[in-house]
């Protein structure tokens, strides 16, 4: 008896997080997907619920799916780079001992404190035509006169993504690697395996779970991305979540808006699906 | 403007306004805007004509002064003590500004799903014709705002739906330290941009790019014409590969520091860019330019109508008129306000309009729900090409 109480109990623990998810996520998810069937009137922009499949038919044009491809290659783009260049962050937090190990996972973090906003700013002022970077290049003499041209371009938007979802890549990793037992990179080396070789047949793989959850940390937010391509993109580099934020703000075209976002939902879903399936696979020896 | 695009410098002109004085429209130039006014004037001229001729009643009386009134628009788009004022004046009112829809569709999609929240918004010539249409629209009754004497005809006539409150022009800025050319057209800013590529910004508003671009061709702005419409297009996406970016916020930024040589912009904020650079030059296209006009309208489901004619009313006396203008600069509509408005605004060169330079100025009319959406998907493959 008091053992079903204790489990109704812990069933009562879950309801308020249970209700948020049901009021604030699923609701509004399925407002979505009903306003994907209707229409809106041209003249006084108010919805009919006629029950079209045109907007989904419309979504697969040249136009919205040049989006949805720049935005899947962005994504994907700066996921790579955020591994590249976390995973070595990652490794080198993981096996430096004690405190310095705690001022590094400190200095990772710190940008995190400020607004996300201000550092997609700072980005901005840092690759501007005239900014810091470029009179750094300048004066190294890898430059000419002529400046940077990486504001407003596709590739100043993946080094903002870059930069912005770093840590977001840095800690899982973080956390896969430091959980490596040290015995087992000695047991490594003791069997004569080059260092290359225990990257690759040691740490990788028990650092997989790790890349995975980074992965969708990284990738899943940057696929849907409208702030860092509205500030660094220069209205030139259209990424899908600007035409969904588009289509409701400007445009007013609810239903499409709401069609484009369940598409854009459900390709983050296939893709998370891939990467768990990938994520479960044995590991071979 | 456009149902399918907002203006997205509704805030960012204000928050551009605010870095210094903006500049305005001379008296002289009234006569000659209103024959450049085009359709939309023509088609306004005559529902001020038919709303004029229902007027029954005269000033509000205080006593039917109440009321919590909500105004939809730009956030603080009005003159810093200005609501303060009118509720010490009127006891039983009060106004709220609220931030609406960002764009003519945003505007009408929100408004008509919250009918009744909103008692006046401001919006342009295009939105106003589309709420009217969509029954969104209290007729305006001019009796009911006797300050309306101090605005400029022209602008009465060409903004029948309320007060016509501020207008403004698009055209370009270009560095004269920066370049030995000194253009004059349409023309040549294309052919600039292409000799130096990367070195041209854009405003990111539809109705005044589409505007421009068929004015570049010698069309009128509000053309229904497929074959025009295409050639626009076209003259865009020709553009397009020069631009160094199509900008929604600082405008005039990149010009000022130099990145850039020229920048498409709206001539508020290059006469305020030149407070920050001498060397800006402001170029009216002589193939003509797009304008808009904008007031306050109310809406048909205000159950505070009373209120609502007296605070468009307090709004057009001329001291607080001409506070409102003082703080945000906008090209003024009511004549009778000058007097307290700041010389550096009344006598700013880059807005000091002229005959011969209004004879170019055509307003940005409504083009009907159907060629709206159709300029919209057409803004829309040009920002996605």
């Amino acid at each position: 008896m008091s053992g079903r109480l204790r489990g109704l109990g812990r069933q009562l623990l879950a309801l308020p997080s249970v209700g948020w998810t049901a009021l604030f996520f699923w609701a509004p998810l399925v407002l979505l997907v009903v306003y994907s069937f209707a229409q809106t009137d041209l003249l006084t922009y108010e919805i009919k619920y006629d029950w079209t499949l045109s907007n989904y038919g419309n979504v697969f044009q040249g136009l919205y799916l040049d989006a949805i491809v720049r935005s899947l290659i962005l994504s994907v783009a700066s996921t790579i780079a955020c591994l590249l260049i976390g995973f070595p962050v990652a490794y080198t937090i993981a096996r430096t001992p004690g405190r310095g190990q705690l001022i590094l996972l400190f200095g990772v973090m710190v940008p995190f404190w400020t607004s996300f906003i201000v550092r997609t700013y700072g980005i901005f002022n840092l690759i501007g035509d005239s900014g810091p970077l470029a009179s750094l290049l300048q004066t190294l003499g890898i430059i000419g006169d002529d400046g940077l041209h990486l504001l407003f371009t596709p590739l100043g938007v993946a080094i903002g993504i870059t930069y912005s979802y770093l840590p977001l890549m840095i800690l899982p990793l973080y956390v896969a690697l430091e959980r490596i037992d040290p015995a087992l990179l000695d047991a490594a080396n003791d069997l004569g395996a080059a260092p290359h070789r225990v990257m690759r047949r040691v740490i990788l793989p028990l650092a997989k779970p790790g890349i995975a959850a980074g992965c969708i940390l990284v990738g899943i937010p940057a696929t849907g991305e409208y702030v860092i391509p509205q500030i660094l993109g220069g209205g030139k580099t259209l990424m899908i979540g600007n035409v969904v934020a588009d289509q409701f703000l400007s445009i007013g075209d609810y239903p499409f808006g709401a069609a484009l976002a369940i598409v854009l939902t459900a390709i983050v879903m296939i893709a998370l699906v891939l990467l768990r399936r990938g994520e479960r696979r044995p590991v071979s020896a | 403007m456009s149902e399918h695009s907002p203006r997205p410098s509704r805030l960012t002109r204000r928050q551009a306004i605010r870095r210094g004085a903006g500049g305005l429209l001379t008296v002289s130039s009234f006569p000659a805007l209103l024959a450049a006014c085009g359709d939309s004037s023509d088609s306004a001229g005559s529902t001020a004509a038919s709303t004029a001729a229902k007027t029954t009643a005269g000033p509000t009386p205080a006593a039917e002064v109440k009321g919590d009134l909500v105004l939809a628009g730009y956030p603080d788009w009005y003159g810093p003590n200005e609501f303060k004022d009118f509720a010490a004046k009127y006891p039983g009112a009060t106004v709220k500004n609220v931030t609406d829809g960002d764009g003519t569709a945003a505007q009408i999609a929100q408004l008509s799903k919250n009918k009744g929240d909103y008692d006046l918004t401001l919006a342009g010539i295009n939105a106003s014709e589309q709420f009217k249409l969509a029954g969104l629209l209290e007729p305006f009754d001019p009796a009911r705002v006797p300050n309306l004497k101090g605005v400029g005809p022209e602008f009465i006539k060409a903004f029948p739906y309320g007060i016509p409150t501020d207008f403004g022009r698009t055209g370009y800025g270009y560095r004269k330290d920066l370049i030995s050319e000194r253009p004059t057209t349409w023309k040549e800013l294309w052919e600039l941009s292409a000799k130096y590529k990367g070195k041209t910004t854009m405003i990111k508003y539809d109705s005044d790019i589409q505007g421009m671009a068929l004015r570049y061709l010698g069309y009128s702005v509000n053309t229904k014409d497929d074959g025009e419409l295409q050639a626009m297009q076209k003259a865009l996406m020709e553009l397009k590969p020069n631009l160094k970016a199509i900008i929604d916020t600082d405008f005039s930024k990149a010009l000022v520091q130099g990145d850039v040589f020229f920048a498409i912009d709206y001539d508020y904020d290059i006469a305020l860019a030149q407070e920050s650079n001498k060397n800006i030059e402001w170029v009216q296209p002589t193939e003509g330019v797009p304008a808009y006009l904008e007031g306050w309208v109310a809406l048909a489901d205000s159950e505070k109508l009373p209120a609502v004619w007296a605070l468009m009313d307090f709004h057009l006396e001329p001291k607080n008129y001409a506070s409102f203008v003082n703080a945000m600069g906008p090209a003024y509509t009511v004549q009778a306000a000058e007097p307290y408005i700041k010389k550096s605004i009344k006598d700013n060169q880059v807005l000091k309009y002229n005959e011969a330079a209004l004879k170019g100025v055509e307003f940005e009319g409504f083009l009907g729900p159907q060629e709206t959406a159709k300029r919209g998907k057409m803004w829309e493959e040009f920002l996605a090409a």
